[in-house]
């Protein structure tokens, strides 16, 4: 789908075009799961913590977001950096696995709660395996427009009661509280550096758009949460509560389905995308690797951790996920280093 | 071959898939939530019968329990298919219980069932909120779904009840900064057929014989409603004994009294029609009421002082005062230590023009 953009008038040209093209689909992978990631952090943990200034919480993650982005922009590959890089797909993947099989655990009560974690861990894990090296980038980017435009249902058109004076007292609890809560999400914006990671060539082309847009989405989606205000803080919610929340709130029972649709695509193609960026990343490391291997240190630690352990996943999370910003600031730091020495 | 063996991979996950067909579950389009004397729930909701005959006819399942959740349990145990509420329309709930603290996690719990409807209309009945549901049917042979979304809705645009679903509901009671307005409804006595065969000559007049019947009608769709006006009570005539009129106020997470219907119009007129702010003067608040030059409004202005005296009585806020004058504190600390909720039925009300 992106060769055909522009006119191929020779063989170099087609693969540049191709080649362009697979790094499209990779950032859009990358793009996905910083967009995933940012969502998570603002609906499990952000909004309980900062309320209303959950959107400052947003602005204030945008320094890490540059620093990550500057580092990464010029930073090499090493074996080193895909190892952080791992650990950080392996939490991603861990907290996506988390919201899914809750989400399942609502949409249909009649399961038990193993089914919802090991469906969704044995059909990723196939699908990845089964499919091309960038056949799940391919795959995220067909569905870019379509979760571009559940999104903004889910927000925007949600045709919810939002009013602006709900961001009142407009500090909240004061900025040092949103700071906190804002150093809590810093780990949501690590996949920054799987734009400049995950494509073999540092290419240029759009990646501050690739980098800018999930972020700028989680903005909104984080000024809806205040508007809307979905739940008072201390409401112990189940996890597809919380998922579901806003659209909880829309006044069409079609847009609260839409809703639905977007977290029942977004969720699977997120936990794919950690498998296959785990792939990829580990097969360039170590070339020797079976592709099974790094696809089941992506996924079975997470599904282990969520059979034995599902009451206590979440509070677990929330104390490692703001790691994955300064491992990944390393990491990027020491292929800076790596590149410049050589 | 990767992808057939894919597909037959996928063929065990798919034989666990269990679902369960639309005729058999129950689709309740009322529910009705009641505390009994001894402080037990009881709960009932009404669903469609299957008949062979012309006319919707429906059918009222109740359960009693200790607790919420354990009423649920019962209920759904009682019922030979699964309850689905995804088609549920009204949520009736009994004054005594709705007067309680227990209404925002009573509400809650409603809004986190599975398959509820996040914009079923919460409704206070005054009474027994199950006999509301007993009583109800629908007019001119409609279905009781369309009959209650065409009168609610229509209500709702024509301020005559306020914006109260299940979701908005939760929502407001954990906002702290303002209260909602709940719809009342209530079962006319007078239109009762027991009622009706006592009486000889039946009247058009409830509480005032000599006021003319009143008919929601296009025309004078925003003219005022006529004062005392409230469900249960409305001078008029029909098969249809439940009437949905009038907004019960909440303050503190319960309900603490009932406005009429004319009061509720105003109320919800105001709310979208004026200008609505607060001014602060060291310990002096002042509630400021302002309207256009040519609003009709001002012409009620003695009327929306009744109203306002009625609702700092109730210590009940749904004009959002709480809302605009939280933007002059920056913080929550701020905005907790100038005890707005002490403030608000002291202070003044101005009424001018914008």
């Amino acid at each position: 789908m992106f060769q055909t953009r522009t006119r191929v008038t020779d063989r170099a040209a087609q693969k540049r075009q191709r080649e362009a093209g697979s790094a499209a689909a990779l950032k859009a992978v990358a793009s996905a799961q910083l967009f995933t990631q940012l969502l998570l952090w603002i609906t499990f943990f952000g909004y309980d913590r900062a309320q209303q200034t959950v959107w400052q919480a947003v602005l204030m993650i945008a320094p890490v977001w540059i620093a990550l982005y500057l580092v990464w922009k010029n930073a090499g590959d090493s074996r080193w950096t895909a190892l952080g890089l791992l650990l950080c797909l392996q939490l991603d993947s861990c907290l996506v696995l988390f919201a899914v099989s809750g989400f399942i655990g609502q949409l249909i009560p009649q399961y038990p709660p193993w089914v919802g974690v090991l469906i969704p861990t044995a059909a990723c894990f196939m699908i990845v395996l089964t499919a091309q090296v960038r056949g799940v980038g391919y795959g995220t980017a067909v569905f870019k427009w379509l979760l571009m435009g559940l999104f903004l249902i889910s927000t925007v058109f949600l045709r919810a009661s939002n009013r602006a004076d709900r961001l009142w007292p407009i500090l909240g609890d004061g900025l040092g509280s949103t700071a906190l809560a804002a150093l809590s999400g810093a780990g949501s914006v690590w996949a920054c550096a799987l734009i400049f990671a995950l494509p073999k060539d540092h290419t240029p082309k759009k990646n501050l758009r690739w980098a800018l847009t999930p972020w700028a989405l989680g903005l909104v989606w984080a000024l809806w949460v205040g508007f809307v205000r979905p739940w008072a803080a201390g409401d112990s919610l189940a996890v597809a509560e919380k998922i579901m929340g806003l659209a909880r709130h829309a006044m069409s029972v079609v847009t609260y389905e839409l809703a639905g649709v977007l977290w029942m695509l977004l969720l699977p193609l997120s936990l794919c995308g950690c498998a296959a960026s785990a792939e990829l990343l580990a097969s360039r490391a170590f070339p020797k690797l079976p592709r099974m291997i790094p696809l089941a240190l992506a996924l079975l630690p997470s599904c282990v951790v969520l059979l034995i352990w599902p009451g206590e996943a979440l509070a677990v999370l929330e104390t490692l996920l703001p790691w994955r910003a300064v491992i990944t600031l390393l990491c990027g730091l020491i292929g800076l280093i790596r590149k410049e020495k050589k | 071959m990767k992808r057939l063996l894919l597909l037959f991979c996928c063929l065990p996950l798919l034989t666990s898939c269990s679902f369960v067909t639309m005729e058999r579950q129950i689709y309740p389009i009322c529910m009705s939530i009641d505390r009994m004397d001894d402080g037990a729930y009881l709960i009932g909701v009404q669903a469609p019968r299957a008949t062979q005959g012309q006319g919707a006819s429906y059918e009222l399942i109740a359960a009693q329990g200790r607790s919420l959740e354990e009423t649920l349990r019962t209920l759904s145990a009682s019922t030979p298919y699964p309850l689905n509420f995804s088609q549920i329309r009204l949520c009736a709930i009994g004054y005594p219980l709705a007067a309680s603290t227990e209404l925002r996690p009573l509400l809650r719990t409603l809004l986190e069932l599975p398959t509820m409807r996040p914009n079923a209309y919460v409704s206070i009945a005054m009474g027994k909120a199950l006999t509301v549901l007993e009583k109800q049917q629908p007019d001119f042979g409609t279905r009781l779904s369309t009959h209650l979304s065409l009168l609610l809705t229509r209500a709702q645009r024509e301020h005559l009840l306020p914006d109260s679903t299940l979701a908005s509901c939760v929502r407001e009671l954990s906002d702290g900064r303002s209260d909602p307005l709940i719809g009342v409804c209530a079962v006319n006595a007078r239109l009762l057929p027991e009622e009706k065969e006592g009486q000889r000559q039946p009247s058009t007049g409830g509480q005032q014989e000599s006021s003319p019947a009143f008919a929601l009608g296009e025309p004078w769709s925003d003219a005022p409603l006529p004062s005392d006006v409230l469900a249960g009570m409305i001078p008029h005539e029909s098969q249809n004994p439940v009437e949905y009129q009038g907004a019960a106020a909440v303050s503190d997470g319960r309900v603490s009294g009932v406005l009429t219907a004319d009061q509720t119009q105003l109320v919800l007129r105001l709310l979208s029609e004026a200008d609505l702010r607060t001014a602060r003067e060291g310990e002096q608040l002042q509630l400021q009421i302002l309207l256009n030059q040519k609003s009709p409004l001002l012409q009620e202005a003695d009327d929306i002082r009744d109203v306002m005296a009625h609702l700092q009585a109730l210590d009940c806020d749904p004009l959002l005062f709480g809302c605009r004058c939280s933007m002059g504190f920056s913080t929550r600390q701020a905005w907790d230590a100038y005890r707005f909720d002490r403030r608000y039925p002291q202070a003044e009300v101005h009424i001018g023009v914008r």
